[in-house]
């Protein structure tokens, strides 16, 4: 069959052909024989040469951004584009989830992963590298004692420590002073004159 | 029923349908939670390592409405990507991190047969580590990781979790599959029995040395007896 002669209603569907009748009248299926559309056969080729999410799946590093909102303040409009909207925005797949169990689910889905190039297959893992990250982890939390116990801090250095603070306040607080003072005087320049026009208008007024 | 229960649940240990081992109704639960979709997306088994160091706390639900914690979403994941075995026995072996060798523990004892979960779970009988474990209630409490292996080996269900079910180590034995089980105090009681039996033996060379003695007393006695005899009898006719 040529494709020109399949009726649109039935391009690109699967046809089963009947191949056989059993002796109890049991019907066999050939499966193998399909009618597919013409673009539908490129598409399959293009694909086959040209595989398009190579990447494997990677786990998040980076938090997701669900917590860091909690306090903040925003204008939020209710008709109008996305972005601008109330709840949680993805920039690549211009979406919006307004929940934040949804917007995980966003997250983790197949159209927001492969325009970020994965597909969604996660790779294999040996024994030895099981045992590397077992042992890399060993090897920080020990570091992390070890500096924990090698720097016990004497009471002199604590001193100085607090001294330093202190005197950085105090140089933040003169500065602040003296900024504050500059403003005052450079403010009531601008008063007098105000006030010597508000003068000048009245008697003109008069 | 039951036992084509069994059948089909260890079947499927192979099956690439391990996550079906636990019930839908707790499955669902960790589906929807939020750590399974923040945490546990895309984890391998390197990744999940990570998460595992971090556990607090052994458990499956807890609270009225049965929050999954994080313990049993890292279990559902390890089912889930179903690690080669010598990862699982990797972590049965990481000894500065408990709650991993808890995690393997719960693995084995779903996934593998009575077989190879007998001689994997009973190493931590000798193990005195605390745990802290949290109840469905959401309770805190305090176990030994010899209380879990004893539990998980001997139990058909722990913490509303229904585990297959396991012929008891006598049949296993009888038949021929497993070894009677070493305990780590043999070598003790080997080494107290050796000292026993020498002290028997000296007790027994000791016992016949005071034979020999007694009898030779026996004579000594009886001549001072006769003495004294003699004695009392020269006493009572003064």
């Amino acid at each position: 069959m040529t494709d020109q002669n399949i009726p649109i209603y039935r391009r690109g569907v699967e046809e089963v052909v009947k191949k056989s009748v059993d002796e109890y009248g049991k019907q066999k299926w050939d499966i193998e024989h399909k009618i597919f559309d013409k673009q539908e056969r490129e598409d399959e080729e293009y694909d086959k040469n040209n595989p398009r999410y190579t990447k494997s799946l990677q786990a998040r590093t980076d938090s997701v951004g669900i917590d860091e909102q909690i306090g903040r303040k925003r204008n939020v409009v209710k008709e109008g584009l996305k972005k601008d909207q109330s709840g949680f925005y993805c920039e690549l797949c211009d979406e919006l989830a307004t929940d934040s169990l949804s917007w995980l689910d966003h997250l983790n889905s197949i159209m927001h992963n492969r325009l970020l190039g994965m597909n969604m297959k996660v790779d294999k893992v040996t024994v030895l590298d099981v045992k590397e990250k077992l042992q890399q982890i060993k090897e920080s939390t020990t570091k992390t004692q070890v500096q924990a116990q090698e720097k016990p801090k004497s009471i002199d250095e604590i001193r100085k420590q607090l001294e330093e603070q202190l005197q950085k306040k105090k140089e933040k607080k003169q500065k602040k002073q003296s900024n504050k003072l500059q403003n005052a005087l450079t403010k009531n320049d601008e008063q007098e004159i105000d006030e010597d026009d508000l003068k000048l208008k009245q008697f003109l007024k008069k | 029923m039951d036992d084509d229960e069994q059948q089909e649940k260890q079947h499927l240990a192979n099956d690439g349908r391990q996550m079906t081992l636990i019930d839908q109704i707790i499955r669902n639960k960790v589906f929807n939670c939020r750590y399974w979709k923040e945490d546990c997306f895309g984890l391998t088994a390197v990744t999940l390592v990570d998460k595992a160091c971090k556990l607090d706390c052994v458990g499956v639900t807890y609270s009225g409405t049965g929050k999954p914690l994080p313990f049993l979403c890292l279990l559902m994941k390890l089912l889930q990507i179903n690690p080669e075995k010598e990862i699982i026995i990797e972590f049965l072996k990481s000894k500065d991190y408990k709650y991993i060798s808890a995690l393997a523990m719960f693995y084995i004892r779903l996934t593998s047969k009575p077989k190879e979960a007998y001689p994997a779970i009973e190493q931590f009988y000798a193990d005195f580590r605390k745990i802290r474990i949290r109840n469905l209630d959401g309770t805190f409490a305090i176990w030994h990781m010899d209380e879990l292996a004893e539990k998980l080996l001997n139990e058909e269900n722990i913490f509303g979790i229904s585990l297959p079910r396991y012929q008891k180590r006598w049949i296993l034995e009888e038949q021929g599959q497993l070894e009677p089980r070493k305990s780590v105090l043999e070598e003790e009681l080997q080494n107290q029995e050796s000292v026993v039996q020498q002290k028997e033996q000296e007790q027994d060379q000791v016992q016949k040395e005071e034979k020999e003695q007694i009898k030779s007393r026996s004579r000594s006695r009886s001549h001072k007896k006769h003495k004294k005899h003699n004695k009392h009898h020269s006493h009572h006719r003064k």
